[in-house]
């Protein structure tokens, strides 16, 4: 683009929005967040990556790596409010009005007929022109180059040509919108339990979005459960990495404890008892992992088992937080928000999970703390937990670089 | 990873750099087959070779037409037809398309109705709608009994009601194997609708049981190559020569204009030389099908698992299609595959839908028994030891993995 002009650098501008609130904290967030983005383009190149005055500024070091795409691959990283793509050159006004010209020329290439304004802001007050006199005479040069194409028009136009004079001046028009939150690392670990369904990846994601690092488990039910049910778990975690970096996934094999249940506990409770043993090896291995919540994608009403009585039933069975961001999420916006970070039409392959295949035809709706226990007198739960944290296979799912893209 | 076979059960996997033996228990050969070992020879010549294109002048293209009209003799002397009528395309889907479509197209002042049935493939039931939706055509589904063959008295009324320009049967069941009799159907049609084309669905008849196209009835007949042992993209529209048809992929007027595109030479002749192979052998290897199907059926009695057999008497021994009450089609699939056992929980096509099964449906099986329904394949390259192994597996994983008695969570009790 405008790098064909001699000593025009492009950059990324980085806004933080709710980090630069964080007070005496900020420099750890601010920390944390350049380590994580840093990680997310380290195969595009090398990259100086500095925070000042409220901003994160992204200069490439060697080679000329496609800003565009590390533009694109930053907007998945928590923290990040917007992302514009801009110029870099010397702040005078010879250079200014050369580096514009071809600016807009590169920018309206191929389009019709466009509306536009100046905003201008000038830090450097050494600079000879104010920040209005700027935007007038700019405007002015591009309304005598471009007559036929380009109108000024103050609300709502097309472009918006962003000019900021500081020691040296910048240029930009795009915003690309971040996905906001806290950057990964800042509020410890989850445990999220994770299923194959619509719910779960979305739950992570909001956690996530909140700084969480993810943990994940499945409970795998093979033979009742496909191998592909699992691949397709595997591949929601892997498109929640876009997101949540680096994510360790761990599988319970779970077919015998589910037998035992199903032996052993009464059809109208056999939902909500599974949970809860579930929800006691979740917590288990989420000790041995240092984590700090439980995550879950129930959302309050939503089928038999996330009945305000069956949360309570097997929220008491653990101590550390449960953490259920949808609980009072409509399903429709859920489905959005799956939508939006791409694991809806992965959560929709027709495989069962085993919340499918062991199901009574009328399970309790209401169960009381004490017909959980009831239902739980023929078990020994302690065997039953240990027996499940035995049968954990782990692995890592790093960010696949070609699939972030 | 590469996979070499001499024994089509036998599998010798390259991974990495690693060579592991194999033994791979094919049980779902209704879904594919792998290509014949000595029809992958020659195949793999004809890949290599130059100026392979009929279309050509020279000699490497005067070969190629001799090899394409060698092809077609062989096949017109496995099915009973005439060299004249054999249109080569890609596969069973492809055939199917353009038998219906095409003949919608031509069919001049034939009446704008369709008749078909209700356990045909989906390639048939999809095309079907198509041409509803987009050529108007009036479409009639005739309702199947309970053993999975065409309702001769539904069939009746619907001819009663208004004649057909078209009707569409599959001869035998991908589901079940049930067998229809083409040539009394094709004459009762003609009885009602002198004028009708009829489409036959022969994919499962071709290289597994005696079919004349001639003595058939039927005016147009597909089928696919990989179903036989030949490679995956063969098929073959057989058209009697004065059944009016239009192409539906045109260009260079290959095939009379009927299908146009280079033809696949090596393609064409290796569903030729796999064709022949199993006629030449058709009865040898029906009986050795029909010997593993009733062993597999007696060790089930005798390991005494619980059973329903679903398809009826006088099937295709080739297809079997069981439900064990009790287990989920899909454990049982999965539990097998672990295994390197492989089956099949129903027409491979719409096996991603759970539960669903239109054929097994429309014979008026429960839901519960469609979950519970599994198709077995029988093929000539099993052998009675591979049919033991399978039985035992499957009866050791019913007894593990069965919900009955105090298991619940299936609708068995």
């Amino acid at each position: 683009m405008v790098d064909r002009l001699e000593n025009v650098r492009e950059l990324l501008l980085v806004r933080i929005g709710e980090i630069t609130l964080k007070g005496l904290n900020r420099g750890r967030f601010v920390a944390r967040l350049i380590g994580n983005m840093k990680r997310r383009i380290s195969d595009l190149g090398e990259f100086s990556i500095v925070q000042s005055h409220s901003r994160i500024w992204i200069h490439a070091l060697s080679g000329a790596p496609p800003m565009e795409k590390v533009a694109r691959r930053l907007s998945s990283v928590f923290g990040i409010v917007s992302i514009s793509p801009a110029i870099e050159f010397d702040s005078d006004w010879e250079t200014l009005v050369r580096v514009m010209g071809q600016y807009a020329t590169d920018v309206l290439a191929g389009a019709g007929k466009r509306t536009f304004k100046f905003e201008t802001k000038r830090v450097d007050k050494s600079f000879p022109l104010s920040s209005y006199e700027v935007s007038c005479e700019l405007g002015a040069i591009l309304l005598e180059k471009f007559p036929k194409q380009l109108s000024v028009q103050m609300l709502e136009p097309d472009f918006i040509f962003h000019v900021e004079i500081r020691d040296k001046t910048y240029i930009y028009h795009e915003t690309i919108p971040g996905q906001a939150g806290l950057p990964v690392g800042m509020s410890g670990r989850g445990m999220l339990l994770l299923s194959g369904g619509i719910d779960s990846p979305v739950a992570g994601y909001m956690m996530a979005s909140r700084g969480m690092i993810l943990e994940t488990v499945y409970f795998h039910t093979f033979p009742y459960t496909s191998q592909q049910a699992l691949d397709k778990v595997e591949k929601l975690a892997r498109i929640l990495s876009r997101f949540a970096g680096r994510i360790t996934f761990h599988v319970v094999d779970f077919t015998d404890i589910q037998l035992e249940l199903n032996d052993k506990v009464p059809e109208d409770m056999l939902t909500v008892v599974m949970r809860r043993v579930m929800m006691r090896v979740a917590e288990k291995l989420a000790i041995e992992r240092h984590a700090k919540a439980l995550i879950t994608g129930e959302s309050l009403g939503q089928v038999a088992s996330q009945t305000a009585e069956a949360l309570m039933t097997t929220d008491i069975v653990v101590d550390l937080p449960v953490f259920r961001p949808l609980i009072g999420m409509d399903k429709n916006d859920t489905v959005a928000l799956a939508r939006k970070i791409g694991t809806f039409e992965t959560s929709i392959l027709p495989y069962d999970d085993c919340c499918t295949v062991f199901v009574s035809k009328h399970p309790k709706t209401h169960p009381s703390l004490c017909d959980a226990d009831r239902a739980e007198a023929k078990l020994d739960m302690e065997a039953i937990v240990d027996m499940s944290c035995e049968k954990i296979s782990t692995k890592l799912i790093d960010l696949s670089f070609d699939e972030g893209d | 990873m590469r996979v070499y076979s001499d024994r089509p059960s036998l599998r010798l996997v390259e991974v990495g750099d690693q060579l592991t033996l194999t033994l791979i228990y094919d049980f779902d050969t209704t879904a594919t087959s792998p290509v014949l070992p000595e029809v992958l020879d020659v195949y793999v010549g004809l890949l290599g070779e130059s100026g392979n294109n009929p279309a050509s002048s020279h000699a490497g293209g005067l070969r190629a037409l001799a090899r394409l009209d060698e092809a077609k003799r062989m096949i017109s002397r496995c099915l009973d037809c005439s060299v004249d009528e054999i249109i080569f395309t890609s596969g069973g889907t492809e055939s199917i398309n353009l038998a219906l479509l095409g003949t919608v197209a031509a069919m001049g002042r034939r009446p704008k109705r369709a008749l078909t049935t209700s356990g045909e493939h989906d390639a048939v039931i999809e095309t079907m709608k198509a041409l509803r939706v987009k050529h108007d055509v009036d479409i009639d589904f005739v309702a199947m009994t309970h053993e999975g063959v065409v309702d001769r008295n539904a069939l009746r009324t619907a001819l009663e009601e208004a004649p057909c320009g078209l009707a569409s049967f599959i001869v035998v069941s991908n589901e079940t194997g049930a067998i229809n009799d083409i040539s009394s159907l094709t004459s009762l049609v003609r009885q009602y609708s002198p004028q009708a084309i009829i489409h036959g669905d022969i994919v499962q008849v071709c290289g597994k049981m005696p079919f004349s196209f001639r003595r058939s009835g039927l005016d147009l007949a597909s089928f696919s190559g990989h179903k036989f042992g030949a490679p995956k993209g063969t098929g073959v529209l057989l058209k009697r020569q004065n059944s009016p048809l239009s192409p539906i992929i045109y260009g260079g007027g290959q095939q009379k204009n009927f299908r146009s595109g280079t033809e696949n030479v090596p393609g064409a002749y290796a569903l030729a030389l796999a064709l022949q192979s199993h006629v030449m052998q058709m009865d040898e290897q029906r009986e050795h099908v029909a010997s593993l199907r009733k062993l597999f059926l007696l060790r089930v009695d005798s390991f005494r698992i619980p059973h329903v057999i679903i398809s009826p008497d006088g099937a295709s021994p080739y297809v079997l299609s069981i439900a064990f009450p009790g287990i989920r089609g899909e454990t049982l699939l999965n539990a097998l595959s672990a295994e390197n056992i492989y089956i099949s929980t129903g027409s491979a096509c719409g096996s991603k839908r759970t539960g669903e099964n239109h054929v097994l449906s429309a014979m008026g099986y429960d839901k519960e028994t469609i979950l519970s329904a599994v198709r077995i394949s029988f093929a000539p390259t099993q052998s009675t030891d591979d049919v033991e192994h399978l039985v035992r597996r499957i009866a050791d994983l019913y007894k593990r993995y069965a919900m009955h008695g105090k298991r619940r969570g299936l609708p068995y009790g």
